[in-house]
């Protein structure tokens, strides 16, 4: 018989290959990053513009333009448009972040030189139709009459405002008038400026054979504008305590809460170190956030922390959606737990279990070209190269416990969280 | 076409395997045949209770995730009216340890009053996150039990109230274990860079001692066919009017099944969908309108869900709906329409094989429904969907006396 209780010897994880991204560059500079997956039969191909809400100068105006540039063109109406990529069974999205603004299609491998010219029309002479806007108006501004019941929705949305104050190009908040104050001309000038005369870059995964990316150079050959947007570097934030800004909001059953302090980036020497800690306090299942205030108190379905890395401003936040009556029992709780991380040296067996948890989902986030992609996008929003990766790895692998409890020291102060909580106190 | 290779133990184990050469991880994944449909009905949301605690400890090993973490692995687990399923993605030099906790916790669980206490607690909070604090968030708890009189599929996977989750007893979870957990009950599927003699072995090894029970067969009681509209109005604090329509429809085992599906994709999938083009954008009367199947095992529903566009009256928006559905079942679909709905589902079903994970539980899933195989042929049976089948599947599902409506309304003020 053998004995259950033991358990089978681990292996170490000595090194993690990766499916790693090459980048073409084309006569017209824009940038083609791919990675081939030979055993399927579809391809991803997100063209990224350097189009996200810290370069409006009006609320909404990056997400309508990145939504309503599949809406109408020179040649072809919105209706054209989504019949001519749903006929090919392709999926055609948009995406708008703080920073970037994609498009992407999601396609079989056989519709890409069918489908790339029509998508080259359609992003480089989109025109705006006023009934598109309007419509788009209506039901977004009816959407967010619903968000706004939602207490992690309001949380979220006041968040960067909190934090950065209110005239930072990463605070962008939406409110019910925004929806009155957007013009068609507003939406051309961005797109001007921001797509149609501006060069991008192209992430392509999946069945990316050599016709693939031949059909790519063919179509997207016209030249655009480099914009090399320079983002202020952010310092930290003042070291000022902060109090907790409430949204109360009646009736609620749970009330949002979410915590947070610009931090250190991925090149600065201690993120390593803030990586583990992170992980430790929130950053996975069997975190200290969600071992006491789920599994322990049965607070909250789900509490996180995690480092969020913007062009230029990387920011800290816990967040959780908890029961009204334990809003404020759940705040302790995570003073607490960061105190803990500074005033007493985590156990080599809570360090050996969170490095290889880490390392494990290193290696997961290369399961398939698609996930593997996400990655480089990443590396390469950061400015970074693969060796991050590598030294990530063999930062983690040595990672010392005083290290962490510095660098938690340093950087994971809960006096000096900006702090939301929308609901109940 | 994903291959795969089948084994089955003498306890009843069954295990599948895909060979993928080109992951770094592997993808375990354990199914047990049971969900909410096979629960008592006033003891409704236990099967997904139950899920959460099967990490709270087994019979040899005090906690499933820890061990799972230190070797770099990560799992989850979803509950839904047909199936509880555990997937566990993890490096591949370290997939004994996956084999030695689920193995240990199919053979038996801590049963630990601490961990009842606390994820009985965890569940009320999800309850109230997702189903009571959410806008519109108890719709399905109030449309299931319209649609459905006696079938189980009447209660949410949450369950009917909170109520049934707050006074769950231990002695309930042993005998729910007992009785749906055991390796006949099971389907384990795994890919990863594995060879199919190694991953046989090592399911020998952990799961072969385990007892084996005897299947019991499934009696669920059997829906009565509806004769009559039937009509709920409800008021909620909530910003729009919304309207929902549900129609009872065939099962996954019914050649009609994907006939309905790909008639909901017609309706509202994609831009250029009939719902989207003529009732979202071209009129002024909805702020979202959908239609989709439910994609029970069992005879699910087909469900229209609409929210009103401020001061539109529920008579205009569900006249306009009326109108559609009674094109569609009137005139029918056009060929050029149906391959387009016909090409947007063979896109989804090749780029749900571009992950192990996604090809490990989809193995799984098809053989619990029918067998392994349909995750490699299941589109066939889109693609022979003729435009009279869709007429037809229209004229039969879409009765008045088939349907459920829900009238969700906005409290004024």
């Amino acid at each position: 018989m053998m004995d259950r209780s033991v358990a089978p010897i681990q292996q170490e994880i000595e090194k993690i290959e990766f499916a790693k991204a090459q980048t073409t560059i084309f006569s017209s500079g824009i940038q083609c990053h791919s990675i081939l997956q030979d055993d399927c039969k579809v391809v991803k191909m997100e063209i990224e513009f350097q189009a996200g809400s810290k370069f409006q100068d009006k609320a909404l105006i990056a997400a309508m333009v990145n939504n309503l540039i599949l809406e109408g063109c020179e040649k072809y109406s919105a209706y054209e448009i989504a019949s001519f990529f749903d006929n090919e069974g392709a999926f055609l999205d948009t995406s708008c972040s703080a920073d970037k603004a994609s498009v992407v299609l999601h396609c079989l491998e056989r519709s890409i030189p069918k489908l790339l010219p029509y998508l080259q029309e359609v992003l480089s002479t989109a025109n705006f139709p006023q009934n598109e806007i309007d419509t788009y108006l209506k039901i977004n501004a009816q959407k967010f009459e619903v968000n706004r019941e939602k207490v992690g929705w309001v949380a979220r949305n006041e968040f960067m405002e909190e934090l950065l104050g209110e005239d930072h190009p990463y605070s962008w908040k939406v409110s019910a008038s925004n929806y009155k104050e957007v013009g068609r001309d507003d939406l051309i000038s961005f797109y001007n400026k921001r797509y149609k005369s501006a060069t991008f870059q192209v992430y392509l995964s999946g069945k990316v054979t050599a016709e693939v990316l031949q059909t790519l150079e063919n179509v997207f050959n016209q030249k655009g504008i480099q914009r090399n947007d320079v983002s202020d570097a952010m310092t930290e934030n003042e070291n000022n305590v902060s109090d907790v800004k409430l949204i109360e909001k009646k009736g609620a059953i749970q009330s949002a809460i979410r915590l947070g302090a610009v931090t250190i980036n991925r090149s600065h020497a201690d993120f390593p170190a803030l990586f583990v800690a992170n992980t430790i306090l929130g950053g996975y299942f069997g975190s200290r956030l969600m071992s006491n205030i789920r599994e322990d108190k049965g607070y909250t379905y789900g509490i996180g922390s995690g480092v969020i890395h913007l062009e230029g401003l990387s920011h800290f936040i816990v967040s959780t959606e908890v029961g009204a009556e334990v809003t404020a029992a759940t705040l302790k709780e995570i003073e607490f737990e960061m105190n803990q991380l500074r005033n007493v040296l985590v156990s080599q067996e809570e360090l050996k279990l969170v490095k290889n948890y880490i390392l494990g989902n290193i290696m997961k986030g290369f399961d398939g070209s698609f996930s593997a992609m996400a990655r480089f996008q990443m590396l390469n929003h950061q400015g970074l190269g693969y060796d991050y990766y590598q030294n990530l790895i063999q930062e983690i692998k040595t990672m010392k416990v005083e290290k962490i409890q510095a660098v938690a020291r340093n950087h994971m102060n809960y006096s000096t969280l900006k702090k939301i909580v929308v609901g109940k106190l | 076409m994903v291959e795969f290779k089948e084994h089955q133990l003498k306890n009843g184990l069954r295990l599948i395997f895909n060979e993928d050469k080109t992951t770094p991880i592997v993808a375990f994944n354990l199914l047990y045949d049971v969900g909410s449909k096979d629960e008592d009905e006033n003891k409704t949301g236990f099967a997904h209770l139950f899920e959460h605690l099967m990490f709270g400890g087994s019979i040899n090993i005090p906690s499933f995730d820890g061990p799972l973490q230190t070797v770099g692995g990560e799992n989850n687990a979803f509950t839904s009216t047909d199936m509880t399923n555990y997937y566990i993605t993890l490096p591949k030099n370290n997939i004994e340890t996956a084999f030695w906790l689920e193995s240990d916790r199919m053979l038996s669980l801590a049963f630990s009053e601490k961990s009842l206490e606390v994820q009985r607690q965890v569940v009320i909070e999800e309850f109230a996150q997702r189903y009571l604090n959410q806008p519109y968030g108890d719709v399905y708890l109030l449309l299931r039990p319209l649609a459905y009189k006696k079938h189980p599929y009447r209660w949410a996977t949450i369950g009917k109230e909170i109520k049934h989750i707050e006074t769950a007893t231990m002695e309930d979870v042993k005998a729910f274990f007992k009785r749906h957990y055991y390796p006949g009950n099971a389907i384990l599927s795994i890919s990863g860079n594995l060879t199919f003699e190694a991953v046989k072995e090592l399911t020998e090894k952990w799961f072969g001692d385990i007892p084996s029970r005897k299947k019991e067969l499934r009696k669920l009681p059997v829906e009565p066919l509806q004769k009559e509209e039937r009509t709920l109005e409800v008021e909620r604090d909530v910003p729009l009017n919304a309207l929902y329509y549900a129609y009872h429809m065939p099962s996954k085992n019914d050649a009609d099944y994907y006939a309905v599906d790909l008639l909901s994709d017609v309706l509202s999938r994609g831009d250029s969908s009939r719902f989207y083009e003529r009732l979202l954008k071209k009129t002024d009367l909805f702020a979202e309108i959908d239609a989709f199947v439910t994609g029970d095992t069992e005879t699910g529903l087909f469900i229209i869900a609409a929210k009103l566009s401020a001061g539109v009256r529920y008579e205009q928006a569900e006249a306009a709906i009326d109108e559609q559905l009674l094109e569609i079942i009137e005139k029918g679909v056009g060929d050029e329409e149906l391959q387009k709905v016909k090409n947007k589902a063979e896109s989804t079903f090749e780029f749900g094989k571009t992950s192990a994970l996604n090809k490990a539980m989809g193995l799984a899933i098809c053989a619990l429904v029918k067998e392994p195989e349909l995750f490699n042929y299941e589109f066939t049976l889109y693609d022979k969907v003729s435009a009279e089948d869709i007429q037809r599947v229209a004229k039969h599902v879409l009765r008045r006396e088939n349907r459920s409506k829900l009238i969700y309304k906005a409290k004024k003020g």
